[in-house]
């Protein structure tokens, strides 16, 4: 635990309330990553080997793999996301370290067990070659795994070695990508869509392993209780639903799509709606901004006044100490949204309205900028549903955080639903209603919350502390009994014994 | 007719002079049916509670209630406000600000209705709770933190609240609570929701015991003592306004009381009394050089002082011998601690723990008594060395002078010597006087005879209460 360990320590050691929710942006901040990162490769990768090659690339099979693959191992490890990044703050506040490693590793094995099934249950009875199926499931998991990852190394925050992990990963995959279009290795079937897809799949392990690296790295000793991390289930079961109603409510749309009239199946495999998927990637990429912007503005003002209440709150303060720290926080907070909030909309709206000269130069088709164009009006909104999402997890508001989220998902399913009918010339329009819709209420919900916070934050505290044990916790517990169980019957117990035994024993 | 007797921490589950009181008061006045009421703070605690009586045949119920079973209560997920009329707001409100002039009536129908006030839990979550108690912290404590006062009031009215919903049985006659403090506030509360009538006996003055327990504290800290003082001064207040007897056992209690509010009309003194025939005169004769005291075996007793005086005796007496008489595993600790001082002084082939005997068998090689306790009501084992004619040395704590100087217009004379509290110099002054000088014995003996005789006796209490139980009917 030398250096990350310090500043990690450095980062959670202040008061328990604050600094933990803290740690949800950065970790929603990390996850972003992956997806930058893929984005690029992919595409670059695609782009050489279409130049490189000619005759069909079978591109449409990689990209279904490569799709697919991110969005669902995204759906079932998001959740994790919010739950896991607050064990690991709480772990690291009582200097628990060993959890942390052993929790990364039980999640994993966890993850990989259930996404191994749902793949080879998936591919089972898809109309291709074995071992572009093997390659696949070996993605899908590998994909899930780094999800993982992330959400431990966004605690690390070492962004440098993150970059360079996708750095080293993106350049392996191009330089195997023009080296196996020259030379394709000769797999049975579908030779160049698997060659694309094992130059992806080269360059995404070994970013894997560096990330792996860094984390364990830095966490390099743990214990025997890989699955103690399943109680906060019971805990926190509302950090869970966040994670998972948030991310489903941003791919429902793209799902609905498939099944519609733009949908398209390849190989019987993958349906996909690439005029739809298309236009929502790029918009999403249009909020990146906003999450930078926040947090910084997160980093600096708001955090101190942020602080500076639950400070007064917990510590020595007066009423009338807590009533200006309240006031100079909510107006800290509506100035920090209302200016990120200005900055990104006028992002968006320049991009939007550039969007003909844009789509021209790119040569896109004319159908997918305009679906283009409302969706980032849509992602516009959305990124600040997801902002006051986190705000409200800084208050630990999670009832209301769960609301909107579930409010999204439930809103997005039903208006793409109710919008398909209408056609192309209203694709969009659901996901980009519903984030607007989701966006006012939330707006109103979290101003409405933030005007009683004094109340909320003495007046509704639990009068003591109550445990939630439920079957999650039971099962940790049953998983931690196991291992002591295994570790005594193990031989090194016994060799350790010995090792401990003194000459006095005898 | 029935009369519920209400116990706070005491009868039958912890022994004690109260408990003893309950006791004796229930088993002598054997054709009146008396109701218990028990308030014990925790239901499964370390030991176990146990009955430390045998529980009298007029005893014709019994339940007990917990202050802290409100932890079996759930923190639900909505918030609920209490469903209360204006009036009802504002009785509750002035409850909260600890108001002396409180509709008590219209309280004890609010609080005690759980549709209307939700369960504890629901109520101080409440925004209702918020706004009254932010209200008072700006009246009132503006100046100090204020997160400390608002968990003050909380974690103060929680278990108050909470017990005040338990599911009472209320076929009875009349209350006698037998403190005022919790026991003091579930009488009031079902009284005035009944309409039943109230009487109070008060052995210490409670919120003076707690006043000076709070103010020694550490769990409470600066500011929030004042709350804590203040309520417990407010219940009692409460109980003095609205009970039709307020009874205590001595005087010097009985004007603290009517300082507090309590009408002297309706105030009386009832004190302890002693079964005569079971504590014979002994006649006092040349000294055997025995003193012995009966006492539990616990820090308020102060044996520690007792100890330390008795060593100085025996440096002038070494013949002397002390008799500690009663329980001593209540205090294992200080028991303990104890029996060090004793070894460390070198005492142990002088000072004897007996353990619990019978101590008649005891008075008659014993030349006198002591107490050295820090805090005392009217101690049973005063009247009854005083009935034995046994001369005392006590220190001035409680009744203890009353008993053995005689209160205002009494005639008889001392029965023994009152030493200032902690004070082993003054103590072990007094014990050598008494042992030294035979005549003052004797004279001490006949004249605690005699006081017991005029004001003291067993059958004085009991047609007391038989005729403050008529009266309040």
């Amino acid at each position: 635990m030398a250096g990350i360990g310090f500043t990690l320590k450095k980062l959670f050691k202040e008061e328990s309330y604050s600094k933990r929710t803290r740690a949800y942006l950065y970790s929603s901040l990390v996850a972003a990553g992956p997806w930058i990162a893929a984005v690029l490769t992919v595409n670059l990768l695609v782009f050489m080997a279409e130049w490189l090659i000619e005759g069909n690339v079978q591109r449409d099979l990689f990209m279904g793999t490569i799709v697919y693959s991110f969005v669902f191992s995204q759906i079932l490890t998001a959740p994790w996301q919010l739950v896991i990044t607050r064990y690991i703050a709480d772990k690291l506040y009582v200097k628990d370290y060993a959890y942390i490693k052993s929790s990364c590793i039980g999640l994993s094995k966890l993850t990989s067990a259930i996404n191994i099934v749902l793949a080879v249950w998936f591919y089972w009875d898809k109309a291709l070659p074995f071992h572009y199926k093997l390659m696949a499931v070996t993605l899908f998991v590998m994909i899930s795994l780094i999800w993982i990852i992330m959400v431990y190394l966004s605690a690390v925050r070492d962004y440098g070695l993150i970059a360079k992990a996708y750095i080293f990963g993106g350049v392996l995959t191009l330089v195997a990508g023009y080296a196996f279009s020259i030379y394709p290795i000769p797999f049975p079937g579908f030779i160049a869509g698997s060659n694309l897809l094992f130059s992806y799949l080269l360059g995404i392990t070994v970013s894997f392993v560096m990330l792996s690296y860094t984390f364990f790295g830095n966490f390099n000793f743990g214990n025997y209780y890989h699955f103690d991390f399943l109680r906060y289930l019971d805990r926190l079961p509302s950090l869970f639903l966040i994670g998972l109603f948030y991310t489903l409510g941003l791919w429902i749309d793209d799902m609905l799509m498939w099944f519609s009239f733009v949908g398209v199946s390849i190989y019987e495999t993958y349906l996909y709606a690439p005029l739809y998927d298309n236009a929502i990637f790029l918009a999403y990429l249009t909020i990146i901004p906003t999450m930078v912007l926040f947090m910084v503005s997160v980093e600096t003002e708001f955090y101190d006044t942020y602080r500076k209440y639950y400070g007064l709150v917990n510590g020595k303060g007066t009423y009338r100490q807590i009533l200006i720290a309240n006031k100079e926080m909510r107006r800290s907070l509506y100035r920090q949204i209302a200016y990120t909030f200005e900055i990104q909309g006028l992002l968006s709206a320049t991009i939007v309205l550039l969007s003909p000269q844009i789509f021209h130069y790119l040569s896109g088709s004319i159908i997918i900028r305009s679906i283009f164009q409302i969706c980032a009006i849509g992602a516009l909104f959305n990124i600040f549903v997801f902002v006051i999402i986190l705000v409200l997890l800084y208050f630990e508001a999670k009832g209301k955080a769960l609301f909107v989220a579930f409010l999204f998902f439930a809103s997005n399913f039903a208006l793409t639903l109710y919008f398909i009918p209408f056609g192309l010339d209203f694709y969009g329009y659901g996901f980009a209603i519903s984030s607007f819709g989701t966006f006012i209420i939330a707006s109103v919900i979290f101003i409405r919350f933030l005007r009683n916070i004094d109340y909320v934050t003495f007046g509704r505290q639990p009068l003591f502390p109550v445990e939630k044990r439920y079957v999650f916790s039971r099962l940790a517990d049953y998983s931690n009994r196991l291992r002591d169980l295994r570790y005594r019957k193990s031989r090194r117990w016994r060799r350790e014994k010995n090792l401990n035994r003194t000459p006095f024993d005898a | 007719m029935a009369i519920t007797l209400i116990a706070e921490g005491s009868y039958p589950y912890i022994a004690g002079g109260v408990s003893t009181w309950i006791h004796h008061l229930v088993k002598d006045i054997s054709d009146q049916d008396f109701r218990l009421l028990s308030i014990m703070p925790d239901p499964n605690p370390e030991p176990k509670l146990e009955l430390k009586y045998e529980i009298p045949d007029n005893i014709v119920f019994m339940e007990t209630q917990y202050l802290n079973t409100y932890l079996e209560l759930r923190h639900s997920t909505r918030r609920r406000e209490p469903r209360l009329s204006k009036k009802e707001k504002e009785v509750i409100s002035d409850f909260l600000f600890f108001k002396p002039e409180l509709d008590w009536k219209l309280f004890a129908e609010t609080i005690t209705n759980k549709k209307k006030m939700g369960t504890a839990l629901q109520f101080l979550r409440s925004r209702f709770f918020w706004e009254i108690v932010r209200k008072r912290y700006l009246e009132e404590f503006y100046q100090a933190e204020f997160n400390a006062f608002f968990w003050t009031i909380r974690s103060m009215l929680l278990p108050v609240l909470h017990i005040l919903q338990a599911d009472f049985n209320l076929e009875t006659d009349a209350f006698h609570c037998v403190s005022t403090g919790y026991a003091g506030l579930i009488g009031i509360v079902l009284a005035q929701k009944t309409g039943l009538p109230l009487i109070l006996t008060e052995h210490g003055i409670y919120a003076r015991e707690r006043e000076e327990e709070i103010i020694k504290s550490k769990w409470v800290q600066g500011a929030y003592k004042r709350l804590w003082i203040e309520f417990f001064y407010f219940i009692s207040i409460g109980v003095y306004h609205h009970a039709q007897k307020v009874i205590t056992l001595f005087y010097h209690n009985h004007e603290i009381q009517v300082e507090l509010g309590a009408a002297r009309e309706k105030s009386v003194v009832i004190p302890n009394g002693v079964n005569m025939s079971s504590f014979p005169f002994i006649e006092q004769v040349a000294t055997q050089n025995v003193v012995a005291t009966v006492t539990r075996v616990v820090p308020i007793k102060d044996i520690m002082t007792l100890i330390r005086s008795f060593k100085l005796v025996v440096d002038r007496r070494p013949e002397a011998k002390l008799l500690i008489i009663g329980p001593t595993d209540e205090d294992p600790d200080y028991y303990r601690n104890c029996l060090n001082l004793v070894s460390l002084l070198g005492l142990d082939e002088q000072i004897d723990f007996t353990g619990r005997v019978n101590v008649r068998e005891y008075l008659p090689q014993i030349d006198l008594m002591l107490l050295t306790s820090i805090s005392e009501g009217q101690p049973l084992t005063i009247l009854e060395s005083m009935s034995s004619g046994v001369p005392f040395v006590a220190s001035n704590v409680g009744s203890c002078q009353e008993l053995l100087y005689g209160a205002e217009g009494d005639e008889f004379g001392r029965a023994g010597l009152i030493t200032p509290p902690v004070s082993p110099a003054k103590t072990a002054e007094a014990i050598m006087e008494l042992l030294e000088n035979l005549d003052l014995r004797r004279e001490m003996s006949s004249n605690g005879r005699a006081r017991i005789e005029a004001y003291y006796t067993n059958e004085r209490l009991v047609e007391s209460y038989r005729k403050v139980y008529g009266d309040v009917q």
